[in-house]
């Protein structure tokens, strides 16, 4: 049973940005819902809630390449980020991640605006869109900004957006020729299950194989998701070998553990985290 | 051998339709005009007395027809198979979080949901004891009398001192399973409504008619004719909607009474599990005793049943896994005791496979462990200590009826090739980031109720004027295909086709009470009972035939639509031999009771022959194991089982594909997750069972063991086919790692680290 | 309690409808429409039970709000059937044992019938990630990729006979 809620169709981003700036916080963007919808189940309203429709609105969807960058709409959905061409040639991480995100249905209603909004700790667009350096386009009635991803979410389900400015584009700028990718996603089965931990990697060689540029995103890690710059710098600057990915996969491990403590999961996710960058690394590397 | 027109045959069925166009009517999809809705009030806390409830607010909140507690219990608030100290509404105390207290009938779902709020409760919280463990020591809250363990069996045989002073080795293991949720994709519901006469008509997924029906007579005070249960499509079941479904009904009944309206009850998931009953959480402590040659001397076994907050078929499940607790072996010398305790927590009952998943959990993994210790060959253990026609079981029975165990282990070995791929995986590197392993389990299960109790079933058969058969049958069909079976027996028996044969849902104005939809007795005992009716319709139709035919002949029959005689001749039509006898004045309607056959089991000694036949299975799985994440697929699966006689080949192939999956999810996936009395996981988002992706090529091995007491052979395979899955595959896993996993699920952190973290 | 009107085609028809602006597309269909085919199983999306196919692409009805539905088109399992004649799915999910106790039957019809008018030949693995989404309990899903893949191939030989189309 959904609660009682107010219902508003937006016709443009324009119209979306004036009503969340008159309506204040108890309006809330509805996308593709499967994340929004859920949480408002209950019988009793503790306060008023008036969903703002986007989900028609024209030009909000799209994939498209720009000169610099690939360019996808807020509202494009995991199954259009899978299945996208672009995306697998010039973002290729997020297309695996939409690939395996929730289950078909899912997929075929969320959109990537609402994945990095609702900013769980397990968001599946997020660490490659950290790997894979994003810029975040928000309007508002002030003007619009481009924002990091790393920071623009600050903690489990909450970002730093205000609350009246809505996500439009998400900007990837294209990887230098000979870049390195992949992806690596940890879950409890092989379908319909959220990201235990997972990593995005992005690695440019030059020609003599030292790695000028090293990016490692990681999903379900740490509270906030960023760049795990210390293994980053582990491996900048040389060729990579087995010791230095084991290193710089012992990094990450012990950034997260710095980060979030000695939890009750550390000692899985510690051997786990250290595995899957490992892996990560091998698998852009192409040595498995 | 008689070759078989229908039994046997792949076949339609007979309730496939509706369920591919949407046309099946399951619970939630009845209606009616005039019907309210019911919401439940339930515990905030796990163990508290029940101080006072208010209801004076709610009942003037819009909407709201009624608002009701325990105190406007018509009858007795108590039900329950063995020791009815269940309630339907809480009275004195509150004994688990799901505990209802209060219930709601309003005008909508949401505005009776919205009443609950108006409810006013006053509890006095109790001490509480949430493990099994805590529930036994002395000065324990009693939840129900002074001692919380209220079940003790055991298994005697031999003399365990003998036994051990004769073993080369001895090992000493604690095993320990989860809580586990049916998790039938559809959520409890049900619709009661006054019949105008003082009585109630339900309609539900009710899985056990007759009980339910017996609680809601004791509840509503009502005699049993007064109270009518009709069972709706039901959406999956596997021994979970029993005593769930009599509170649900009781409730929805005692709205409907007090209204004078329909009232509909429908769980949301979350309902469902919070306080819908679960299958019993084990710890299961084992000493085994062998000789270096491998032939088992002695076991020793104590496992510990959490059982929640209530009895419900505790007893019994717990019997069960003491009487089978030395799986399919001879073993001289045997001590077993099995024991039920409270908690306050969600109470456990009846799940598919009944107290067998867990013990065959448990001793199959120590079989291995055995194995290990002498450098055998798991499979060779097993045979070597396996049961044959003439053994002696646990429990001193000499099995006469022959034994089809050698031949699921031998088949099941073929099929996966077992030596030859256990040699190849040895070869594998230790370290090697994922690794394989093959595994194997193997059980023995006693068909039906054995001592549980009463074990008959009874059906009608009512042959109609143009030749179309009606069949009732007093057990249900919970979607394994039972009406199926039932319906080729009876085409079989009258020789007509199967799409002629209609069954008519289970109602209990029409059935004499013939038992519960459970120990995957329904084809032994209600196939039996079906086919006894037909034959009797079947005898009274050919002494008319002959008398019409101006025959004498002996050996006419009845096959395909025509009365045939003995070369074959086709004489006349079934559909008109059918009205013919309607003309005369020859009722074709049959009643069919069957009785199980008679059981002893002497409960002070621990002995005796607990059930009247049994059936046999080896499962093998081989898994790849990623050793740096705990991550577990399985990539083949055999399934072996005596069946006795393959009625309907795709519903068996479905029994086993199905149960496999149940047993995969048991063994690596499934465990609901308790803290002091509330239930963290509530929903699948959290409890999650094999997807598509997570399931293996099966292969199925069906052997075929006819057996004197079932019809035409056929035994059991509902729950046969999910108890050693779990076993298999952990094997399996530990062939791969070298290292033992003791304890279900072997998740992630089980298999990577060999232990459970607690989330805090 | 606000409404919402919207006009949308389930099964083929045209249905313009005043919603309250909490009701999910699941329970509009059961309860305002009265096609209880789609059935409710665990309300977040987790189960499967309630897709339907919506604007060609299977979805969760309980993670829809009905006002999200104007202008789509919408087909449930009651849709399947064209003039009592059975869809291939229907008739192979019969035929190959894929059904037990039913419940996720139409939700599993539901995402075939999507995978099959975007990919008529799919693979194995195509159809087990087709259905990955929808939760089985009874029959370990082996017999409802075998009919699945039958009505592919089905659909094929018929198109070869009658040398039509034959989507939704």
């Amino acid at each position: 049973m959904i609660r009682p809620l107010k219902y508003r169709r937006m016709r443009s981003i324009e119209e979306t940005c004036s009503a969340l700036m008159v309506l204040g916080p108890s309006a809330r963007v509805l996308a593709g819902g499967t994340d929004l919808i859920v949480s408002l189940r209950g019988a009793e309203p503790k306060e008023d809630v008036i969903l703002l429709d986007i989900g028609t609105i024209p030009g909000l969807g799209e994939i498209r390449e720009e000169e610099r960058a690939l360019v996808i709409g807020s509202l494009a959905s995991f199954a259009q980020i899978a299945l996208s061409p672009l995306v697998r040639q010039l973002a290729s991480p997020l297309a695996g991640a939409a690939a395996r995100m929730g289950n078909p249905q899912v997929r075929n209603r969320a959109t990537i605006g609402g994945n990095i909004c609702n900013a769980s700790p397990c968001a599946d667009s997020v660490p490659a869109l950290i790997a894979l350096d994003a810029r975040l386009h928000f309007v508002s009635t002030e003007g619009e900004h481009l924002l990091p991803v790393e920071e623009t979410i600050d903690g489990p389900y909450s970002t730093t957006v205000p609350h009246d400015a809505l996500l439009t584009d998400i900007v990837i700028p294209k990887l230098p020729a000979g870049a390195l990718t992949s992806y690596v996603r940890l879950a409890r089965r092989q379908a319909a299950a959220k990201a235990r931990m997972a990593v995005a990697v992005v690695l440019v060689p030059d020609e003599k194989g030292n790695l000028v540029d090293v990016r490692i995103g990681c999903g379900s890690v740490t509270p906030r998701p960023h760049r795990m710059r210390k293994a980053e710098g582990r491996l900048l600057g040389s060729v990579p070998t087995d010791e230095r990915l084991a290193a710089s996969a012992t990094d990450v491990a012990a950034e997260m553990i710095q980060e979030t403590g000695i939890r009750w999961s550390t000692e899985y996710k510690e051997p786990a985290v250290k595995a899957l960058t490992r892996r990560a690394l091998r698998e852009a590397l192409g040595w498995d | 051998m008689k070759d078989f027109k229908v039994v046997g045959k792949k076949v339609r069925r007979v309730d496939a339709l509706g369920k591919v166009t949407g046309q099946a009517r399951y619970a939630a999809d009845l209606a009616d005009p005039h019907m309210l809705y019911g919401a439940v009030l339930r515990a905030s806390l796990s163990h508290a007395r029940v101080v006072s409830i208010d209801v004076s607010q709610a009942v003037s909140f819009p909407g709201v027809e009624a608002v009701l507690t325990a105190a406007d219990v018509p009858g007795r608030n108590r039900f329950g198979t063995m020791i009815p100290n269940q309630r339907v509404l809480a009275d004195d105390k509150v004994r688990f979080r799901g505990d209802g207290l209060a219930v709601v009938a309003a005008r909508s779902a949401r505005e009776a949901a919205r009443a609950l709020s108006g409810i006013r409760v006053q509890l006095e919280p109790l001490s509480a004891v949430f493990s099994p463990e805590e529930a036994m020591k002395r000065g324990a809250p009693g939840i129900h009398g002074k001692s919380n363990i209220f079940v003790h069996h055991k298994v005697r045989k031999g003399r365990i001192a003998d036994g051990f002073r004769r073993a080369d080795v001895i090992l000493r293991r604690t095993y320990t399973t989860a809580l586990i949720e049916h998790a039938y994709l559809e959520p409890e519901a049900v619709m009661a409504r006054p019949d105008g006469e003082g009585g109630v008509l339900v309609e539900g997924c009710v899985q056990n008619m007759y009980t339910t029906r017996r609680g809601l007579s004791t509840v509503l005070r009502l005699p049993l004719a007064k109270i009518r249960v009709v069972q709706t499509t039901v959406g999956g079941s596997f021994g979970g909607k029993d005593e769930v479904m009599t509170v649900l009904a009781a409730r929805a009944a005692m709205l409907a009474l007090r209204t004078g309206r329909p009232v509909q009850m429908v769980n949301s998931r979350e309902e469902s599990f919070h306080e819908s009953y679960k299958r019993h959480p084990y710890v299961m402590e084992y000493r085994i005793g062998a000789k270096k040659n491998g032939r088992l001397t002695a076991l020793e076994v104590r496992m510990v049943a959490n059982a929640g907050a209530y009895a419900t078929t505790t007893p019994f499940v717990v019997w069960r896994s003491v009487v089978q607790c030395a799986g399919p072996y001879v073993v001289p010398h045997v001590k077993a005791d099995a024991y039920g305790v409270y908690t306050n927590t969600v109470y456990t009952g009846a799940m598919r496979g009944f107290g067998s998943p867990q013990g065959n959990f448990g001793i199959e993994l120590l079989m291995d462990e055995l194995a290990g210790e002498l450098g055998m060959d798991p499979l060779d253990l097993r045979i070597l200590n396996g049961i044959r026609t003439g053994s002696r079981t646990a429990t001193g029975q000499k099995l006469d009826q022959p034994v089809a165990f050698i031949e699921t282990l031998e088949r099941s070995a073929r099929s996966i090739n077992w030596k030859r791929r256990r040699e190849e995986l040895d070869g594998q590197p230790r370290n090697a980031r994922r690794r394989k392993g093959i595994g194997m389990a193997a059980s023995y299960r006693g068909c039906a109720l054995g001592a549980e109790g009463t074990d008959a079933a009874g059906a009608v058969v009512s042959v109609q004027t143009d030749g179309s058969v009606i069949v009732w049958s007093g057990i249900a069909e919970v979607g394994q295909g039972y009406y199926t079976v039932i319906a080729q027996i009876t085409a079989e028996v009258l020789g007509v086709n199967l799409a002629d044969v209609t069954v008519l849902p289970y109602d209990t104005a029409i059935m004499s009470d013939s038992g519960p939809s459970v120990a995957s007795r329904s084809t032994m005992l209600g196939g039996t009972a079906t086919r006894r009716a037909a034959g009797r319709v079947r005898r009274k139709m050919l002494a008319e035939a002959r008398l019409i035919l101006r025959t004498k002949a002996k050996s006419m029959d009845l096959e395909r639509g025509w009365v045939v005689s003995s070369g074959g001749q086709r004489r006349m039509r079934i559909r008109d031999l059918a009205a013919a006898c309607f003309e005369r004045g020859v009722a074709l309607f049959e009643f069919g009771w069957y009785k199980g056959p008679d059981i002893h089991w002497d409960e002070q000694r621990g002995r005796g022959s607990p059930y009247f036949t049994y059936v046999y299975g080896t499962n093998m799985a081989e898994v790849e194991v990623d050793q740096e994440t705990g991550e577990v697929r399985v990539l083949q699966f055999v399934s072996a089982h005596d069946v006795g006689r393959v009625v309907n080949p795709q519903g068996v192939l479905g029994q086993i594909y199905g149960g496999v999956a149940m047993g995969l999810g048991y063994g690596l996936l499934e465990e609901v997750e308790e803290r002091e009395g509330r239930l963290v996981t509530e929903n699948f988002d959290e409890y999650l069972i094999p997807t598509s992706l997570d399931m293996p090529q099966m292969k199925a091995v069906m052997v075929e063991n006819p057996d004197r007491h079932g019809p035409y052979g056929a035994k059991s395979v509902g729950e046969p086919t999910t108890e050693i899955a779990a076993p298999a595959v952990v094997n399996a896993i530990c062939h791969a790692t070298g290292q033992r996993v003791r304890d279900l699920p072997a998740n992630l952190e089980r298999v990577l680290l060999g232990k459970k973290l607690v989330r805090t | 309690m606000e409404v919402v009107a919207i006009k949308c085609t389930v099964n083929g028809r045209e249905h313009r409808l005043e919603c309250e602006a909490n009701l999910t597309l699941l329970d509009m269909l059961r309860e305002s429409l009265g096609l209880t085919g789609t059935k409710s199983g665990c309300a977040v999306g987790e189960c499967g039970a309630c897709t339907v196919v919506m604007n060609g692409e299977a979805v969760n009805a309980c993670l829809v709000l009905a006002a999200q539905v104007d202008g789509a088109d919408i087909l449930t399992v009651e849709g399947l059937q064209e003039d009592g004649v059975l869809d291939p799915l229907q008739e192979m999910f019969i035929r190959h044992g894929a059904v037990q106790c039913g419940f996720c039957t139409p939700g599993m019809l539901m995402s075939a019938k999507a995978l099959l008018n975007g990919n008529p030949d799919p693979t194995e693995e195509e159809i087990r990630v087709a259905i990955s989404g929808n939760l089985c309990r009874c029959t370990g899903y082996q017999q409802i990729v075998e009919a699945i893949s039958a009505a592919s191939a089905k659909e094929k030989s018929r198109e070869k006979k009658e040398g039509k189309n034959c989507g939704w």
